[in-house]
């Protein structure tokens, strides 16, 4: 896929998103016109970056959607659920064209009916006037549009009266001639015989009852035809349009034509209309171009007759350049073929994330420029004790620096939450609507962010909960009101960044889930014995609907149906390093709380218990573990060591390291960890070993930032927190 | 008689009304590889226009006149015609 | 064919403003002109366009119309305003084909309408004229 063509993918996802956001505000409050605005850019610049791909039924049906947004604007008709429909419709079947091209290159084979389609349907959901598109065509004339160019060629850059004559089946009767009555119109320059049905055959077509319907075009005004058609009124349709010239705008390929178009078209530039003022404010541009025409053209000859009319009056200049055009043209140089396009990738990053990362690049620079000089200092030979404390603070900076750099990069992948919420509001509309409950929508906290990885596992665990509260949480308005409840049911969406990572909640206000009913469901299905499930609290019965056995669609009467497909939420949700929290009250309403790790780079740890937390140190670092009995463990005044394979390594304790209270257990030998700290080996000494981790790190924030030490948190699977330690800071 | 059927060939005269229209069809279907004449009409009813429409029979004389020459002739050449 | 007096000191690598709120139109413009060897730079609506404009010069202007805050026809208003600006060449792009969006553009102080999409052949001809570059490469 070329580079540009993956832009035009980009951008038209964004432009179909806010396309979709504005209609919806739009639908909400059809006065606002902002929104009107931000439409029918969306589906303007859209429009336009379609028309740069060979995808004309894509143009079409966007150009449609234009029309009738042109149309609201203009108040020539008004924003109502059935225009908001279509143009939703619209959309939906422009992103599915994006999401085709995108694989395919190329738009599915039914794009141009179905671009038709929506374009008959725009027209008449406007009410089908005839005359009602500004500049467009009108309803019921489209065909004028999908005319041959071949055919409309005598009508071709003229406004033209349109003829749709569809003569009734027994006008025979009447006495009428149809095509005698087409042979009368005036100034005739397309007429097309058409079928009006399915043709049959000669044996079965009846003679005397008229299958034939008629288009036409005419150069004669409205009003002239509209008196030939007197008799037949309910059977014909005019309309005024305008057809577009040849769509070979200017014949161009060959550059000497363009040069006189582009000189003539200077010329009349120069007799537009104006006040002195803005004709004055023309002319210095027209005056430069015409010359700069010339020098292309080698015709340097001609500047200086140029050269004496450009301060004089606007008819002679004009006379001037005209003569110019008409003059000799240049010998034509062929239009070098383009060279191959260039692909360039880009990457969307936030400026201010950028200029992090090229302060710390510079701060590297900085840092790494010590080296040479101790370089120099070593190769001298002079200085040992200097040069060693020299070398440990440069590798202190680099340290420090290639650290930052680490989460400023991690960072680059963070992006917010409203990416995700994005489809939301159109969901719980089109949801609502089907299901006839009212909903409003409170989404809040999209600006949390989250790694990129993390919002594509979090989107359709999100569209699900939100499908399922207004499917199965949210009552009917009756029943609602019966329970005193407001007819409009409320459902938040909420984002926001706790320790863990990133939560986003959904809630209702809806009837809530029964305990004892999933109890008796996971009874019934035989995932638990009726003690076990009388054991639980209610907290843990309502996780039991997490559990695949009772995703059934039959369980929508007692669980409220909250089953469906739950299980696939806990999955997406655990399987990124996350979890699903269930809070629901009977009548009151429920609450599902999705808990994200931030990033999802992950790291592979060894964890080990000291002091009652978790610690983890990289895999990478970690060479063994063992256990020492006590007497193994050699004390030279402070120093203790340990032999490791003939080796004398020296021992350190993490409690003492972090400070923490010594460890007052009785206990028979000490659990070590064997580390290798750049070719230095260190035995650790930690309360006990736990098992291997692949973690999400979470860069440390704010004031733990400054803490050496450590290189991070992390959330374990059953909601633990884990700091991750950076040893070499701390020996 | 504005369309004379002789043998295999029907010749078009001047304004050809719907009362042609039956004869045109029945002959259609019994001839077996009709020969149509135009050249001498000057009009020709919508009738008439669909029974040929619906024959799918090649014009062997096209129409002198100018309305049926440049616009209705093409329909008769096309391919079948579309429906809507 | 008359004869051939000394081309014009050519400008080395013409740059050329392109004024547009869609990327990938943008990008398109920016492929063809480059692979053309022209000099460009993007601009993402009227204001940008004329801040653009004022602090670089550039020698031809290639805008589109319909763009937030300020459209290709107040841009182009303001710009002949200027006197460091008023005689640089400028094209108008646009998709509306209709002739009297034409003469809009014209009347703003466009030298040259196009209707998008552009064939890269036209733009680069149009652009290697309004800018006296020589055809001949």
């Amino acid at each position: 896929m070329s580079a540009l063509f993956e832009q035009f993918v980009l951008e038209s996802r964004e432009l179909l998103e806010a396309a979709g956001a504005a209609l919806l505000r739009l639908e909400r409050d059809p006065t606002e016109t902002a929104a009107v605005n931000d439409l029918f850019r969306a589906l303007h610049t859209l429009k336009g970056a379609t028309a740069l791909f060979d995808m004309a039924p894509f143009t079409r049906m966007v150009h449609a959607g234009e029309d009738a947004l042109m149309a609201v604007r203009d108040g020539r008709a008004v924003m109502n659920g059935d225009l908001a429909d279509r143009l939703l419709d619209l959309l939906d079947i422009g992103t599915a064209w994006i999401d085709g091209l995108e694989h395919s290159q190329s738009l599915p084979d039914d794009a141009d009916t179905r671009a038709r389609a929506q374009e008959a349907g725009l027209r008449a959901a406007l009410g089908g006037s005839a005359e009602s598109m500004d500049g467009g065509t009108p309803a019921g004339f489209t065909w004028v549009d999908e005319l041959p160019e071949a055919e409309r060629a005598k009508a071709a850059g003229r406004t033209v009266t349109a003829i749709a004559y569809d003569p009734a089946e027994d006008c025979f009767f009447a006495g009428d001639d149809p095509l005698d009555l087409c042979r009368r119109i005036p100034d005739l320059l397309l007429l097309r015989v058409e079928t009006a049905g399915a043709w049959p055959t000669l044996t079965d077509l009846d003679p005397y009852r008229c299958a034939l319907r008629f288009r036409a075009l005419s150069g004669a005004p409205k009003d002239e035809l509209t008196r030939l058609f007197r008799s037949v009124p309910d059977q014909v349709s005019l309309a005024t349009v305008a057809i577009p010239a040849p769509s070979a705008p200017v014949p161009l390929a060959a550059p000497p034509s363009l040069a006189t178009a582009m000189l003539r078209e200077q010329a009349r530039i120069l007799g537009l209309p104006g006040s002195d003022a803005e004709t004055a404010a023309r002319r210095p541009a027209v005056l430069r171009a015409v010359r700069n025409i010339l020098a292309a053209e080698g015709r340097n000859a001609d500047a200086p007759p140029l050269d004496r009319a450009a301060d004089g009056p606007a008819d002679a200049l004009i006379r001037c350049i005209e003569s110019l055009a008409d003059g000799p043209a240049a010998a034509a140089p062929a239009a070098p073929a383009a060279p191959p396009l260039q692909a360039r990738r880009t990457l969307r990053v936030d400026a201010e994330r950028m200029d992090r990362l090229m302060t710390l690049v510079g701060e590297l620079v900085v840092a790494k420029g010590s080296l040479p000089y101790l370089a120099r200092e070593a190769q001298q030979g002079r200085n040992a004790d200097a040069l060693a404390q020299g070398i440990k603070e440069a590798n202190g900076r680099i340290d420090s620096i290639v650290g930052d750099l680490q989460d400023a990069v991690l960072r680059l992948r963070l992006l917010p939450l409203s990416r995700v919420f994005d489809p939301l509001p159109r969901l719980v509309r089109d949801t609502a609507r089907r299901l006839g409950k009212p909903v409003e929508l409170h989404l809040s906290g999209g600006e949390t962010e989250a790694d990129k990885d993390i919002l594509d596992i979090l989107g359709e665990p999100l569209l699900h909960l939100v499908r399922n509260a207004l499917d199965h949480g949210v009552e009917t308005p009756e029943r609602r009101r019966a329970a005193g409840k407001p007819d409009v049911a409320t459902l938040r969406v909420h984002a926001f960044q706790d320790s863990g990572g990133v939560v986003v909640e959904v809630s209702d206000d809806g009837a809530g889930i029964d305990a004892a009913a999933v109890r008796r469901k996971a009874v019934a299905q035989g995932a638990l014995s009726a003690e076990q499930a009388a054991a639980l609290s209610d907290t843990e019965a309502l996780r039991l609907i997490l559990l695949p056995g009772l995703s059934t669609s039959d369980s929508v009467s007692d669980l409220s149906g909250r089953g469906v497909g739950m299980d696939a939420v806990r999955g997406a949700v655990e399987q990124a390093g996350g979890r699903v929290e269930i809070a629901s009250a009977p009548g009151v309403g429920t609450r599902f709380r999705l808990v994200l790790p931030l990033t999802m780079m992950v790291t592979r740890l060894v964890t080990v218990e000291t002091a009652g937390a978790l610690y983890g140190f990289p895999v990478t670092l970690v060479t063994g573990m063992q256990r020492f009995p006590h007497g193994a463990i050699r004390r030279m005044k402070h120093a203790e060591s340990v032999v490791v394979q003939d080796t004398v390594v020296p021992l350190l304790r993490l409690r003492r390291l972090l400070n923490l209270p010594e460890d007052e257990r009785e206990r028979s030998g000490e659990s070590v960890l064997l580390v290798d700290l750049g070719g230095q080996p260190v035995a650790l000494v930690v309360d006990a070993f736990r098992e291997r981790a692949e973690v999400v790190l979470k860069p440390m924030t704010g004031l733990l930032a400054r803490l050496r030490g450590y290189a991070g948190t992390a959330v374990l699977g059953d909601g633990s927190l884990l700091l991750a330690l950076n040893l070499r800071e701390l020996v | 008689m504005p369309i004379r059927f002789e043998d295999r060939t029907a010749r078009f005269e001047g304004a050809c009304t719907v009362d042609e229209a039956i004869p045109l069809a029945e002959w259609l279907c019994a001839v077996e590889e009709p020969r149509l004449d135009l050249g001498g009409c000057t009009a020709l009813h919508t009738a008439l226009l669909q029974v040929l429409l619906a024959a799918g029979r090649p014009v062997a004389v096209p129409p002198e006149d100018a309305f049926l020459k440049g616009w209705v002739m093409p329909a008769l050449l096309g391919p079948a015609l579309a429906g809507p | 064919m008359t004869d051939r007096p000394d081309p014009q000191p050519r400008v080395p690598q013409p740059h050329v403003l392109v004024v547009d709120d869609a990327v990938t139109v943008r990008a398109y413009t920016r492929q063809v002109l480059e692979a053309d060897g022209f000099q460009v730079d993007e601009a993402v609506n009227g204001i940008d366009g004329l801040e653009h404009a004022l602090s670089s010069t550039p020698d031809l202007l290639i805008v589109d119309i319909n763009m937030q805050k300020m459209d290709g026809y107040t841009m182009l208003r303001r710009l002949r305003q200027e006197r460091s600006l008023r005689d640089v060449p400028a094209i108008m792009i646009s998709t509306e084909s209709k002739d009297s969006d034409r003469e809009k553009a014209l009347l703003a102080g466009a030298n040259w309408y196009f209707v998008k999409p552009v064939r890269p052949a036209d733009l680069t001809a149009a652009a290697r004229l309004l800018t006296g570059r020589e055809g001949r490469s």
